[in-house]
């Protein structure tokens, strides 16, 4: 974004200092939201509603991807703009805005895994169609289509939620969240040639469990 | 190329993301190669398939559920800081409210130290002992029972056989 668009000025963001214009300088260098994440530091209130703005919807599907429930997601991921907020005053834009933010979402993502916090409010896969209310895409399928469709998105699913945990975040942060190399390993607290590997393993596990869909779609 | 170093290729390769001339070299080895060549083609598959999951839309009340949070979040965290504040604005000095502190972790020591479990354990030592001890008397005795002319001339037993005697 262009630092025109945000009117930042170093006299609203108390960023005239040595150490905040310093800040401001590397949040240039790292990506528009870090700076937009300093004028939350500074007290910018509204920023921090355009980064929730900016991020919630690409956050609640990353972990509703990951857990694969959306009342859960939906809990995480303001569990996640929680600890955002309450990390303001300590930020430093030490990598892209976006990278931090995932490593956060990673974090309550792995530990709610983890601690089978989600197991509670578990949605059978196979009701998970109903999801579809919400969902993004409004096509208009014959009842056939629909069905045909719900069949290969639920096992497409279901092949997603048999990996490992950490497969999976490396999966979706590559496929969905559109993440290099470099941000999904700061994200998972990894080397890159550890995400290729999650990777490899992930894509050679889903293609054995997916073979039966490849040939037919078009 | 060996297959091996193919495997590592394989994802950026199929993400478009190697130099023209790693990308040629995973080119060559998949010609020659149909295992690998069938595992690069299958990771795009996958891929494809993977765009069929759809995301979901948030709720709508997703921005003011986290409005309530944050101003919670606001509040205790006010209380504690006015609890850390308190306390350390109370009318001791440092060195003074150190000690205490020191005294009530050592109360607490004390405390979780003594348990009713340990007193009963050291109550049934002392009663396993003293069975113990009467079993060893006991011992020490059965052989002067038994012994009959020792009895015979003990003389509380000679007093109690004329008593009966004397008796009408």
């Amino acid at each position: 974004m262009p630092l025109g668009e945000l009117d930042i000025s170093l006299k609203d963001r108390n960023l005239s200092g040595g150490s905040g214009f310093r800040d401001y300088m590397e949040a240039v260098t790292a990506g528009s939201d870090a700076e937009v994440m300093l004028r939350v530091k500074g007290g910018d209130e509204s920023s921090f509603a355009y980064l929730l703005t900016k991020h919630r919807d690409p956050v609640v599907n990353y972990l509703y991807r990951m857990v694969q429930n959306a009342a859960v997601a939906e809990e995480l991921a303001q569990e996640v703009f929680l600890r955002v907020y309450r990390a303001r005053a300590s930020y430093v834009p030490t990598a892209k805005f976006t990278t931090w933010l995932y490593r956060i979402a990673t974090h309550v993502a792995l530990n709610s895994l983890r601690n089978g916090r989600h197991a509670r409010n578990e949605t059978p896969l196979e009701e998970l169609a109903g999801e579809k209310a919400r969902g993004v895409r409004d096509p208009s399928p014959t009842v056939e289509e629909n069905l045909v469709a719900e069949t290969r998105a639920l096992e497409i699913r279901r092949a997603v939620q048999s990996l490992p945990d950490k497969q999976r975040a490396a999966v979706i942060l590559h496929k969905y969240q559109d993440l290099d190399y470099g941000q999904i390993a700061q994200s998972l607290e990894c080397s890159q040639s550890a995400v290729k590997s999650l990777l490899f393993r992930a894509y050679e596990t889903l293609r054995e469990r997916l073979a039966h869909m490849a040939g037919g779609r078009s | 190329m060996k297959c091996k170093e193919a495997e590592g290729f394989l994802i950026p390769y199929m993400d478009e993301k190697l130099a023209p001339r790693e990308r040629a070299e995973v080119d060559l080895h998949l010609r020659a190669c149909s295992s690998c060549a069938e595992r690069a083609k299958g990771f795009t598959e996958v891929s494809g398939l993977l765009d069929a999951w759809e995301g979901i839309e948030p709720s709508p009340f997703f921005n003011a559920r986290l409005e309530r949070r944050i101003e919670q979040d606001a509040v205790s965290a006010g209380w504690l800081a006015g609890l850390g504040s308190a306390l350390r604005n109370l009318p001791l000095g440092r060195p003074a409210f150190a000690t205490a502190m020191v005294a009530v972790i050592f109360l607490a020591v004390v405390l979780v130290g003594y348990s009713p479990s340990t007193g009963e354990s050291l109550a049934g030592r002392e009663q396993q002992q003293m069975v113990a001890s009467m079993a060893i008397e006991m011992d020490e005795l059965v052989p002067v029972l038994e012994d009959w002319e020792l009895l015979r001339n003990f003389e509380v037993l000679q007093e109690l056989s004329i008593a009966s005697v004397s008796q009408p």
